[in-house]
């Protein structure tokens, strides 16, 4: 049991590259705010698990975002609202709503659509922050995180020394 | 580029796909079950239960089994059941988010059927009971609205009538009493004080002595006659008031008379009086239709407004476009539709085919274009029904269009037709006083039914003919109405409904009043008719008192007219008393002697 614990950690903290780490929180925030059942998050999903990016990371941002979500739902909905009722863009969306491709994607939708745009322009500097704030983090907080007495525990547990051991660190 | 890409991950993400899509798979006959029965509960606002759900694949589409839908203003009753329903879906649309069902079928649909259980959701319980307690009158338990107390007016008895009601008759009698001991004595007093018999004597014994006594002078002829005017004067005066007297005790008489006249009428003023009020007339027999037909209107009232009432949730009113002028759901979102050649709603049942059980019979029932978004599909709903050869009915026909297509000018019309429906045991009143069910019958239904701007117009006929009842006895005069009603073997009712949706106003008539208007006509006059002569005996009775009174008292003035009348005569008599002279009484006996001879030998000759 504990062996197959330890090959899960180290599968979802097998890419632990800043920019790996980032897309993983990336990502998540995209999956997380937008919903669940959509063609988009299959897409990025697939993407997620094709290249590498970080799991763990992925896992985490899903479920903060998730419920970040949930409370900014009304905001989202009324971004999506706005510019499905937008007169500029009513012959663009009645172009693609005549489409059975777009009308999968259930773009018309407030929620999908609203989320969808708010999750997209924040993903990217949303990667470069956590980008940035990763390696600040491994530059001056790591060393002394890795000498607090939490860290010590969690190292000296039974678990970390199975997953060390197969992360080939012992 | 390649040191990116995992390849190991692209495997792991098809494991997983493959993973929920069996997990889907095997649990979505479960997750459709479930999502019937929630979303339903939800619309219905009561439980919604289903057997079993079975999905296929190959083609799309389901097939339910054992589907109940409670009825929320009865628990205990389900709206609607059916035994088997499939269908089968779009899979494109489907994934567009449009659940769109192209044919469906459904078998064993009942209506109204009792439930095991309650269906009620326990947090509208107290919603429930407070809907109950400010006075929902559309439920069935009302037995007490349709009481016999709109025949109230039974026929009291001769002793009620005699201690209730003010009599003229009685008043009359003792008036008549009072009068006519206050006019004897009255009358007593007055003859008292007239010259009586010895005041004649007086004045006869006067004139003799003045007429008869010898007279030696004229001086003492003229002081006799002097003296004969002065007593003639004084006869005269006594005379005109005795005459007075007589003449008031005549009006005394007549009035007498006409007073007893009166007396004897009297009885029969009375009853013509009291006549009207006793009496059945038409609003009573009028009432009896509600009376005996009210509860089961009340009841079918109640299915129709349920009926009506979960329909108008499903259809959207005016002002209810769409989805953009409702409140988003969390997590779900509104749908915005855009212009199409072909719209589509979110939920859309194009042709349902359901195979109605109803005591009558099965009959296939044809519902089209079965949506919540009219106004997107862009048309109506239809409903047709039409069956012949029905186990106990001839035809049966039902056509409707429910239009809201524009939800502010939305109409729903329904109209109705049954032929040769044989009926049993259908309990009519249940009354505790008069209940009344109808052994059998064969009827004909027909009616119209237009549901717009939250109002309803509704009209229904029904004949029945070879009616046969059922009654236990009833009590008292709800007894007879009972015999009354067993009697009428054809007859119809029509109902209306008019009004707002939430509380229209129903009212019923039919022929059976005049049927019973008749009868009971004969009856009651027959009643009346025994009643009044025991009313006028009765009264006639009190009068005989009052009869004894009016021959003493006529006897009395009668006697005292006579008296009166021969005193006068006697004081006119001496009224034309004249005093002769000794010269004049000579002529005048010589005069009487010649014509006695005379006589004397007339006598002795014959001719």
């Amino acid at each position: 049991m504990l062996n197959s614990i330890a090959k899960l950690l180290k599968l979802l903290n097998a890419e632990t590259n800043p920019s790996q780490l980032s897309m993983g929180f990336a990502v998540g925030m995209i999956i997380g705010l937008t919903p669940l059942w959509s063609i988009h998050n299959l897409v990025l999903a697939f993407f997620v698990f094709l290249f590498r990016v970080n799991l763990s990371a992925f896992i985490l941002s899903f479920t903060i975002f998730s419920g970040i979500a949930y409370l900014v739902d009304p905001v989202m909905d009324q971004v999506g609202g706005n510019l499905l009722t937008s007169p500029s863009l009513h012959e663009f969306w009645t172009s693609l709503y005549n489409q059975p491709f777009w009308r999968l994607t259930h773009f018309n939708n407030t929620l999908t659509l609203g989320s969808l745009v708010i999750a997209i322009v924040l993903a990217i500097p949303f990667f470069f922050i956590s980008n940035f704030i990763i390696r600040k983090y491994r530059q001056h907080l790591l060393a002394w995180v890795r000498k607090s007495k939490l860290v010590q525990l969690i190292k000296a547990s039974k678990i970390y020394r199975i997953y060390n051991a197969l992360a080939g660190n012992s | 580029m390649l040191k990116w890409i995992r390849p190991s991950g692209a495997l792991a993400f098809i494991v997983v796909i493959l993973a929920i899509g069996l997990f889907w798979w095997l649990l979505s006959d479960w997750l459709l079950k479930v999502s019937i029965e929630a979303a339903g509960s939800k619309i219905v606002g009561a439980r919604v239960e289903l057997a079993s759900a079975d999905v296929t694949f190959n083609p799309l589409g389901f097939q339910l089994d054992g589907l109940q839908v409670t009825n929320p203003k009865q628990p205990m009753q389900n709206l609607i059941q059916l035994e088997n329903a499939k269908g089968s879906l779009d899979l494109l649309h489907l994934l567009m988010g449009q659940v769109i069902v192209e044919e469906m079928s459904a078998t064993g649909v009942r209506l109204n059927t009792e439930r095991k259980v309650s269906g009620e959701i326990k947090e509208k319980k107290s919603k429930h009971k407070d809907q109950q307690k400010s006075g929902d009158q559309a439920g069935e338990k009302e037995p007490e609205r349709s009481t016999l107390a709109v025949v109230k007016e039974k026929l009291p008895s001769l002793d009620e009538i005699l201690a209730k009601e003010p009599l003229g008759t009685l008043d009359q009698i003792k008036t008549f009493d009072e009068k006519s001991k206050s006019d004897r004595v009255t009358f007593e007093k007055s003859v008292a004080t007239l010259p009586d018999e010895a005041k004649l004597k007086q004045h006869q014994e006067s004139i003799k002595t003045l007429t008869q006594s010898k007279i030696n002078s004229p001086q003492e002829l003229k002081q006799r006659k002097q003296d004969l005017d002065k007593l003639k004067v004084a006869i005269r005066k006594d005379r005109d008031a005795i005459q007075t007297m007589r003449d008031q005790l005549k009006n005394a008489r007549s009035d007498l008379a006409k007073r007893y006249n009166d007396l004897k009428n009297a009885p029969s003023e009375d009853w013509n009086r009291l006549k009207s009020r006793y009496q059945l007339n038409a609003s009573g027999a009028g009432n009896v239709t509600r009376m005996l037909f009210g509860d089961s209107a009340q009841v079918w009232l109640t299915r129709v407004l349920a009926w009506a009432e979960q329909a108008q949730k499903f259809m959207p009113r005016g002002g209810d476009k769409d989805s953009k002028a409702t409140a988003p759901k969390r997590r779900e979102g509104r749908q915005i539709h855009f212009p199409t050649s072909n719209p589509l709603p979110d939920f859309l049942i194009r042709k349902a085919v359901l195979t109605m059980e109803v005591p009558a019979g099965a009959f296939d029932l044809q519902l089209t274009n079965v949506t919540h978004q009219p106004h997107i599909f862009g048309k109506p709903m239809r409903l047709f029904a039409q069956g012949t050869k029905l186990r106990n009915a001839e035809q049966i026909k039902i056509d409707g269009v429910f239009d809201h297509v524009k939800p502010e000018q939305a109409k729903d019309s329904i109209n109705w037709l049954l032929n040769g429906v044989s009926i049993t045991n259908i309990p009519v009143s249940k009354n505790a006083k008069l209940p009344i069910e109808i052994s059998s019958t064969r009827a004909n239904f027909s009616g119209d039914l237009i549901l717009k701007d939250q109002a309803i117009d509704a009209n229904a006929k029904s004949e029945f003919k070879d009616t046969t009842w059922n009654t236990n006895k009833g009590e008292g005069s709800e007894s007879k109405l009972a015999k009354l009603v067993t009697a009428i073997h054809d007859f119809n009712i029509n109902g209306k409904l008019t009004g707002k949706l939430s509380a229209p106003d129903i009212s019923l008539n039919s022929n059976i009043e005049d049927q019973l208007k008749q009868a009971l006509g004969a009856e009651v006059k027959a009643t009346q008719s025994d009643l009044e002569k025991k009313f006028k005996a009765r009264l006639n009775k009190e009068i005989e008192t009052a009869a004894g009174q009016y021959k003493d008292q006529l006897a009395f003035l009668t006697d005292k007219g006579k008296t009166l009348d021969q005193r006068i005569d006697a004081l006119n008599k001496m009224l034309t008393t004249e005093i002769k002279s000794a010269a004049e009484t000579k002529k005048q006996e010589a005069r009487d002697k010649l014509k006695d001879s005379a006589k004397e030998k007339l006598k002795g000759l014959k001719f």
